[in-house]
């Protein structure tokens, strides 16, 4: 049994860690800062599941130790400011046969998401990038579903707005 | 959103999607909480199953993730059912399938010594990663490690653990807190070391615990105050400068730090001494542990002709002029003896000129400690008369 319960955690890593790891870094803006971050998430994790404490969801859970985790880090060291980030480029480490206008794009897409005010960019964030369901994303900030739905439209208007700003659209 | 925004909307999405780890990041990590999973285990009792979760105590859906994984002897898992992606059994079938599993396998093995992100290795007491180092990273270190090398590895880790101490002392960032955990971190690896050092005693390998206890003792050199004063003056000496005195009470810091763990060692290493004395006899054990105190009385009494200040000595003791002379009357006894292949009688003459300069650099450290803190107390006291001055001008 211990056995199944060990691959079935570890099988769980190996279809989340992209996500995990992709949620700290457009939280952190610092790659290895955010791969420490994700492996403490899923450590912390089986930690919580090997006393047997049952997770209702996995994928919700993950984001929400994620979550404090960074707010953790945020608390201890001011972090390198998004802003910052976008001026200076930072590193996304892409694989090598990925062309550079890849690299280029997927590096600025998820720090113009990132830049989004904070209030709703984890809302924009999970649902469209990681495709959790509103009572998901509630479950991780603690929302009502109520809150997170009127989050999601907002933080569109928000986005709106910038793109209008940035390229003249709209 | 119009139609352009819209289109942007989504190419932003699908592009931020893109990010991930790399191939032999992803192994990196999974190597280490593999390892973490197996040093863990659950601990919800198979046997006992009032104590494991089930469909009847929680609000879960009805799938059951282990069946789904495909277990059919009822049991549930912790991790509750709607965690299983609905991509888990084909993932697993290509697992299994197409040899993914002895590939990674390779990998792992392959990318074996790579370590762990560099930020955690790089991590130093109170940083948010520093956790992650000791707890995760070296503890999986260690697993893989047995025997005298286990040993060595924690002996290292002491090591690392005075390093720390160190530079946070120099950067002045030793807080109460950071003190005890190091303090607490450090009595733990010598308290390992001690146990694998009984085991080594039990099985009659004398020779191999006296080194390691050697190795241990040596660890913590330049992090006693007397030593490591010495060493700071005399370099600040050698380079023109003057020696802050904020440095020595650094220093002094330290020595707080590792005192409980350093007394632990040099009792470990006098068992092990004793334990090859008992043997009686002047075989290989007796010449090592005869060798290894010559050697550590000579440093000692090199130390001691170099104290930077000769005032410290006359505030210690009038005689001990006196008192070193006999050291090396003892000491050179001793070197005859070793040359004579008398090793038993040489150990223990040599062992009675350290106690000496033992116990004479244990005082040069009290009153140096004591000079170094009532010095450091008074330049902070001046540093905030100028402070508070400067800000009753402006």
């Amino acid at each position: 049994m211990d056995t199944d319960f060990k691959q079935q955690f570890l099988d769980i890593y190996k279809q989340n860690a992209d996500a995990i790891f992709r949620y700290c870094l457009m939280r952190v803006s610092d790659r290895e800062l955010a791969k420490d971050i994700a492996q403490e998430t899923f450590l912390k994790v089986w930690q919580y599941a090997s006393k047997g404490e049952k997770i209702a969801n996995l994928r919700a859970f993950l984001f929400t130790t994620a979550k404090n985790l960074i707010i953790d880090q945020y608390r201890k060291k001011k972090l390198t400011s998004l802003d910052n980030m976008m001026e200076q480029g930072f590193d996304v480490g892409v694989e090598i046969d990925q062309s550079l206008f890849d690299k280029i794009d997927g590096q600025r897409a998820l720090a113009f998401i990132g830049s989004i005010p904070e209030k709703y960019r984890d809302a924009i964030y999970m649902q469209y990038v990681e495709g959790l369901s509103v009572k998901e994303i509630a479950e991780v900030t603690g929302e009502t579903e109520n809150n997170i739905s009127v989050r999601i439209h907002r933080g569109l208007q928000k986005l709106r707005s910038i793109l209008r700003e940035q390229n003249g659209y709209g | 959103m119009d139609k352009d925004n819209k289109d942007i909307f989504y190419k932003i999405i699908e592009k931020s999607k893109e990010i991930g780890l790399t191939e032999r990041e992803k192994i990196s990590l999974f190597k280490v909480v593999d390892a973490y999973v197996e040093k863990n285990p659950i601990q919800i009792l198979e046997a006992n199953p009032a104590t494991a979760p089930s469909k009847s105590r929680g609000k879960i859906g009805a799938t059951d993730p282990v069946k789904a994984a495909g277990d059919t002897d009822g049991a549930v898992g912790p991790l509750g059912a709607s965690v299983v992606s609905p991509f888990f059994g084909s993932f697993m079938a290509h697992w299994n399938m197409y040899g993914v599993r002895a590939g990674m396998a390779m990998l792992i093995l392959f990318f074996i010594g790579s370590g762990t992100s560099l930020a955690a290795k790089n991590s130093l007491p109170g940083d948010f990663l520093y956790p992650i180092r000791v707890n995760v990273n070296e503890e999986v270190k260690a697993a893989f490690l047995s025997g005298p090398e286990r040993s060595e590895y924690e002996v290292k880790r002491v090591k690392s653990r005075v390093e720390e101490a160190k530079t946070l002392a120099e950067q002045n960032q030793l807080t109460e807190e950071i003190k005890n955990k190091i303090s607490v971190q450090l009595n733990t690896h010598v308290v390992k070391v001690k146990k694998d050092l009984a085991e080594l005693n039990r099985k009659g390998e004398f020779k191999s615990a006296f080194e390691i206890s050697r190795d241990l003792e040596e660890s913590f050199d330049g992090a006693t105050i007397d030593t490591a004063v010495a060493k700071k003056l005399n370099e600040d000496e050698q380079d023109g400068e003057n020696t802050e005195i904020k440095e020595l009470a650094a220093i002094e810091d330290v020595r707080d730090i590792v005192a409980e763990s350093y007394e632990a060692s040099v009792a470990a290493r006098q068992n092990a001494e004793n334990q090859i004395l008992a043997q009686d006899t002047d075989d290989d054990d007796a010449q090592t542990i005869a060798t290894a105190k010559y050697e550590t009385v000579k440093k000692s009494l090199d130390l001691i002709d170099k104290a930077p200040s000769a005032a410290v000595y006359g505030l210690i003791d009038s005689n001990l002029n006196e008192r070193v002379k006999v050291a090396r009357g003892l000491f050179e006894k001793g070197e005859e003896m070793l040359e004579a292949e008398e090793y038993n009688n040489a150990f223990l003459v040599l062992n009675e000129a350290y106690t000496i300069t033992l116990l004479i650099q244990q005082e040069m450290d009290i009153k140096r400690s004591e000079e170094i803190r009532d010095a450091n107390n008074v330049e902070q006291l001046e540093q905030t008369k100028l402070e508070e001055n400067l800000s009753s001008e402006q």
